[in-house]
């Protein structure tokens, strides 16, 4: 099981300290942090991406927000395009999981780190158990919405047919 | 109606692949497709329309990658990057706003585009090779990043198996409408082909 561990700069110390135990734990992470100088941050941490097996995403207050984050999550997100891979969401507060999650993972079990030790063994769990990474608890609302939002697109589509129908055809191409 | 989107990819020339691929991924995220076509017939000027349709649009994508010299007058397609700077001027101007605009642009593969478009410089466009699986693989893993997607959402892999049904409903109601299918009809088709999570 080879793991990548994204995070945002300012969390660099906490991501070492996660790598290290995770590794200590003969589990085989990567991360930024693993680059070497002059090598193409890029064109690494697609290779790194493509290659592993699961994600964790360490997330910092205003994760969300952050470009340089945002552009990393696209190059993981892009080499999982089977949607297969482990995603895991551990979060970097005492307040409990933030509302701003990104989408990707607001379905999935996630990790805070109060206790730094309880938090590895989670971690390892998870990436051991990679079916118990979805948090099943809004599974049936997930779909219920994802329906729901697939006929609110049918019927603004049949609206569209009958304007078209009232004001003349709009043909394709 | 919440989320709309606008999805403009230049760069397939197959108008089957176009239609599909300029609705079945939005769809899956949950998002409105949204192009100027759908007001095709209304007398309003192009450009004043892809305008309004950008401007009522929370996210709106655009593929540079014909944006270079083509045919025998080596002539560049410039309207897609002219729609990139009416998308880039909404998200300055609504930062912040409740209003917000999100875009991504999507480049050939490569860092070409650091010569013919420059300005993009540090806004992480999306790079492609020009197939449709390299395009969906993009635009999937951008929107699922976006704050309106659901999750989970069909894999990019199955939005991309997804073709031969579209093709298949589109058809059917093309039949139909007698050969003159809307925009309206395309939609439709991929809300009936879009594969479920």
């Amino acid at each position: 099981m080879r793991v990548f561990i994204s995070f945002a700069h300012d969390d660099a110390n906490l991501a070492a300290q996660l790598e290290a135990a995770l590794r200590r734990n003969n589990i085989d992470t990567w991360s930024a942090l693993d680059i070497a100088p002059g090598e193409d941050w890029t064109q690494a941490i697609d290779k790194k991406s493509a290659s592993a097996d699961g994600y964790v995403f360490l997330l910092g207050a205003g994760a969300s927000e952050n470009p340089q984050l945002r552009a990393e999550w696209r190059s993981l997100l892009r080499n999982d395009w089977e949607s297969k891979k482990s995603l895991i969401p551990v979060i970097l507060a005492h307040g409990g999981v933030p509302h701003d999650l990104p989408p990707f993972l607001r379905n999935r079990r996630a990790i805070l780190t109060t206790n730094f030790d309880d938090a590895i063994r989670e971690v390892r769990y998870l990436i051991e158990h990679p079916a118990e990474t979805m948090d099943h608890t809004h599974e049936q609302q997930s779909k219920a919405e994802w329906e729901r939002r697939r006929n609110e697109l049918k019927d603004y589509a049949l609206s569209l047919k009958q304007e078209n129908g009232a004001g003349g055809e709009a043909k394709t191409q | 109606m919440r989320s709309r989107s606008l999805l403009t990819v230049r760069s397939i020339r197959n108008t089957g692949i176009f239609c599909w691929l300029t609705c079945s991924p939005f769809f899956a995220h949950g998002f409105v497709p949204r192009t100027a076509r759908e007001t095709e017939g209304n007398p309003e000027p192009r450009f004043s329309r892809i305008l309004a349709t950008i401007a009522a649009s929370k996210y709106s994508i655009h593929d540079l990658s014909r944006s270079q010299g083509e045919g025998d007058e080596n002539l560049a397609r410039l309207n897609m990057p002219l729609e990139l700077g009416m998308a880039a001027a909404f998200r300055f101007e609504r930062e912040n706003s409740d209003r917000p605009h999100r875009w991504l642009a999507l480049v050939p593969e490569g860092y070409a585009y650091q010569s013919f478009v420059s300005g993009l410089a540090g806004f992480d466009p999306a790079r492609h090779d020009g197939s449709v699986a390299s395009i969906i693989r993009e635009v999937s893993a951008w929107l699922r990043t976006e704050d309106d997607a659901l999750d989970p959402v069909p894999s990019a892999k199955n939005i991309l198996q997804s073709f031969p049904s579209f093709r298949n409903e589109l058809a059917n109601l093309r039949i139909e409408a007698l050969e003159k299918e809307t925009w309206a009809d395309v939609l439709l088709a991929a809300s009936n082909s879009v594969p479920k999570p």
